[in-house]
């Protein structure tokens, strides 16, 4: 649960951070944060299909335990339910407190222009974006001001926000 | 004559003598086996009763584990019976704090971890900007 903070209190974290940490809180965040925090978010998606998956297989058990095997879903069946839960996970992440797993592993935050966290309809655009485009980021080593083209047609930012609570923009 | 008189007193005196001399004899053989026969009487009476001890002590072991495996179980089951096993584990977990014990231990190494993550990505960051600024400085300026 994520609450706004002060900011006194954001300043005293801050202060808390050690000196290369602290000149880097609120930059855009760079290419390998970002490749490594997806990394993160792709097993948590891969996790969860796979629980998802043994779930299923139980249910199956439960029912007909005899003539028991594991079910072999259609290849758009998996795709479309990784698709969904992929949208799913990285909008209610982004929107609940503008970051995903990954993110919060990676001391990242995911925030508009204003820095505020994205609102839902762009949270989606920019899920269903990532989904279909993930080689979008490499374009943070290229661009001069670390955007990916997520980020540069949705007007978004990635930035280092280690501080463990929603910032106030 | 009285010659033969005496002859025949002192037949009879030897023939009692020894017949009383071969039962004390009998009588006492025992005794003077015991006594009079040093290198059989230690050893043998006492490999006899260290014989007689031994499958005595081995019958009272036999007894002892019989009894033992006899009333053990059902005295372990009677204590088990008797305990409130779950409530005491669950008052030991509430009396040394737990979950706090391995919140503490596995925040720390955690924290740790993860800082170390965050500024060697940071300092990769880093890294690949300063490589792309000089690669992309004449794509970049016009």
């Amino acid at each position: 649960m994520a609450h706004p903070v002060t900011d006194a209190s954001r300043t005293a974290w801050i202060l808390s951070l050690p000196a290369e940490v602290r000149s880097c809180q609120g930059n855009r965040a760079g290419v390998v944060s970002r490749l490594l925090a997806g990394a993160v978010d792709l097993a948590v998606i891969l996790a969860v299909l796979a629980a998802g998956y043994l779930a299923v297989s139980g249910l199956v058990f439960m029912i007909d335990p005899v003539s028991f095997r594991f079910p072999a879903p259609p290849r758009w069946l998996v795709l479309g339910a990784a698709a969904a839960l992929t949208v799913v996970y990285l909008t209610g992440s982004w929107t609940g407190g503008g970051r995903t797993y990954g993110d919060r592993v990676l001391g990242l935050r995911v925030v508009d222009r204003r820095g505020t966290p994205l609102r839902p309809g762009r949270a989606v655009l920019r899920a269903v974006f990532c989904g279909v485009l993930p080689v979008g980021v490499l374009w943070v080593a290229v661009d001069a001001d670390e955007r990916s083209v997520q980020d540069l047609v949705l007007r978004t930012m990635v930035i280092y926000d280690w501080s463990p609570t929603v910032t106030s923009g | 004559m009285a010659a033969d008189a005496v002859l025949a007193i002192a037949t009879f005196g030897v023939r009692a003598g020894l017949r009383t001399a071969g039962a004390l004899a009998c009588a006492v053989r025992p005794v003077t086996d015991l006594v009079l026969r040093p290198e059989n009487w230690p050893s043998r009476r006492l490999r006899e009763l260290a014989a007689t001890g031994y499958r005595q002590r081995q019958q009272a072991m036999a007894e002892a584990a019989r009894l033992y495996r006899t009333v053990a179980p059902l005295v372990v089951t009677d204590v088990l019976d008797q305990l409130d096993l779950a409530g005491l584990a669950r008052d030991i977990v509430r009396d040394i704090d737990l979950p706090d014990i391995i919140r503490l231990s596995t925040g720390s190494v955690a924290t740790e971890t993860v800082r170390d993550v965050r500024l060697g990505a940071i300092h990769a960051d880093q890294k690949v900007s300063r490589w792309a600024d000089r690669a992309l400085r004449s794509w970049r300026t016009p």
